[in-house]
């Protein structure tokens, strides 16, 4: 049997079955308004991405270096950290293993990328070069990306390359998927690790429950040992969004840094196949990212290893 | 009007039958044929068929669901008319919609099956997985809805659209194999 065999057997399903999805409309959803709520989550993501970047440069230019652990130990220093580190904002403080599965994390990356139609955009900041792909746009189930630079980003750059970005492309900003977090994580002797989102709940509460639940998700599924991915190598994009967090040494050096840098690489890989990664139903839309970015990284790992 | 006032006029041979059935249901008619075919000439043509089908065939059919009676006969006409024009060239959605499909149902014709038994087999495949799960399966594959407008109708964002469509499709092969179809 081949695929047209069932694209025509599908003319012999039952009548019911065809009416119903013919009727079908997921409630609070409505056909024609996609572009709206594109818009809208846009809009939400540069405000918190604003938020985020003011947030970051207040801890740069107010801090001494060296006192990492002042990020979640003194709260006057800041406001926003203050509101960020709040007995209900820290997340993962409670022990050991969480020690454990932390001791391993590599430092992540930030860039930004974009979604245009069906092109995946991606930019190097420090270049400007844009890389419009529609080839090899990424495919949750194929990953693939196809672009190999090196670069060092920061968020005022990525504001400035996004403005560069619209003006050559002709790319809405609305179309532009900015990076929506930053994970924070401090190894604090005493409370264990203590993770927090830079987004404040002031901005938007829902978005911020989010993004903390995120911050424990994320916990939960890093096995201890966490991941061998050779450092140099991207460790996933999933729907637009870079998924980060920072060592303690990471916090050093942010600490001392006028402006916030990571180093990025972005590496050439087709059809990687998620074997191992299992739909399940009860997913949120924040958890399907996080299970499909992990069993990416999985299947990253295993084609590197093969 | 309903339904089953326009399935009465067909019955009575009244040709107020058609004129309803083509102010109620051509437009999405249309936009089935359209999707398919790629061509807006080529999908009015086969709106038109599919009502003169409709009028010849009610009686002695008496459909239960009239749109998905009439959606089978347009999708039919149209999947025929792509045959016909492959001579000519390719049907980009229809080969996008049957490469989706053969990367998880590869050709594989080394067996015939009878058109009854996949018409069972798929029935009962979509009566098992859940409501949401069929309804984006018909969606994209009998209505050849884009991944867009999958988003918009079930709420979530396209890339969830297509896993939860490659998942399935994934599905849907290990059962085709655990009912002894050649996949």
């Amino acid at each position: 049997m081949t695929g047209r065999d069932i694209l025509e057997a599908l003319n012999h399903i039952d009548d019911d079955m065809i009416k119903d999805a013919e009727e079908y409309i997921v409630q609070g959803s409505r056909p024609g308004h996609g572009v709206l709520s594109r818009i809208m989550f846009a809009a939400a993501t540069i405000i918190i991405a604003v938020g985020v970047c003011l947030w970051m440069s207040r801890i740069s230019s107010e801090k001494p270096a060296d006192e990492p652990e002042r990020i979640v130990n003194n709260q006057s220093e800041s406001p926003e950290v203050s509101n960020a580190i709040q007995e209900d904002n820290v997340r993962g403080s409670s022990g050991a293993e969480h020690e454990n599965e932390m001791a391993s994390i590599e430092p992540n990356e930030v860039y930004t990328v974009a979604e245009h139609e069906d092109n995946l955009i991606l930019f190097n900041p420090d270049t400007g070069v844009v890389e419009l792909n529609p080839a090899k746009r990424i495919e949750y189930f194929g990953a693939v990306v196809s672009y190999s630079d090196s670069c060092s980003v920061n968020m005022e750059r990525i504001f400035s390359e996004a403005e560069k970005l619209t003006a050559s492309t002709g790319i809405s900003k609305q179309d532009i998927y900015y990076l929506v977090q930053i994970e924070i994580s401090v190894r604090d002797e005493k409370q264990g690790i203590a993770i927090y989102s830079a987004a404040d709940e002031k901005i938007n509460k829902e978005e911020y429950d989010r993004l903390t639940g995120e911050c424990r998700y994320k916990l939960k599924w890093l096995p201890p040992g966490g991941y061998r991915i050779p450092e140099s190598y991207l460790y996933c994009l999933v729907n637009g969004r870079i998924y980060g967090t920072m060592t303690e040494d990471e916090i050093r050096n942010f600490e001392r840094c006028d402006k916030y840098r990571y180093n990025i690489t972005l590496i050439s890989y087709e059809n990687v196949e998620m074997e191992n990664w299992e739909y399940q139903e009860n997913y949120t839309e924040l958890e399907l990212q996080m299970s499909i970015w992990h069993s990416l990284l999985d299947s990253i790992v295993d084609k590197e290893r093969k | 009007m309903e339904d089953d006032e326009i399935i009465a006029l067909y019955f009575a041979r009244n040709t107020e039958a058609v004129r309803y059935t083509n102010d109620k249901y051509a437009g999405r008619l249309k936009a089935l044929a359209e999707r398919l075919l790629g061509s807006k000439e080529d999908a009015e043509e086969c709106v038109n068929d599919t009502l003169f089908n409709a009028w010849n065939s009610i009686p002695p059919n008496k459909p239960d669901f009239l749109l998905a009676y009439l959606s089978k006969i347009c999708r039919n006409l149209a999947l025929n008319r792509i045959d016909w024009n492959t001579a000519k060239k390719r049907n980009a959605v229809v080969v996008e919609l049957t490469e989706e499909m053969e990367k998880c149902i590869p050709d594989s014709s080394s067996e015939e099956n009878s058109a009854e038994e996949i018409k069972f087999i798929l029935n009962t495949f979509l009566r098992e997985i859940s409501r949401e799960k069929r309804n984006m399966f018909i969606r994209r594959y009998y209505f050849a809805d884009s991944y867009k407008e999958l988003a918009e109708r079930f709420g979530c964002s396209e890339s969830k659209a297509r896993v939860v469509l490659f998942r399935i499709k994934n599905e849907l092969k290990k059962f085709l194999k655990e009912e002894g179809i050649d996949v």
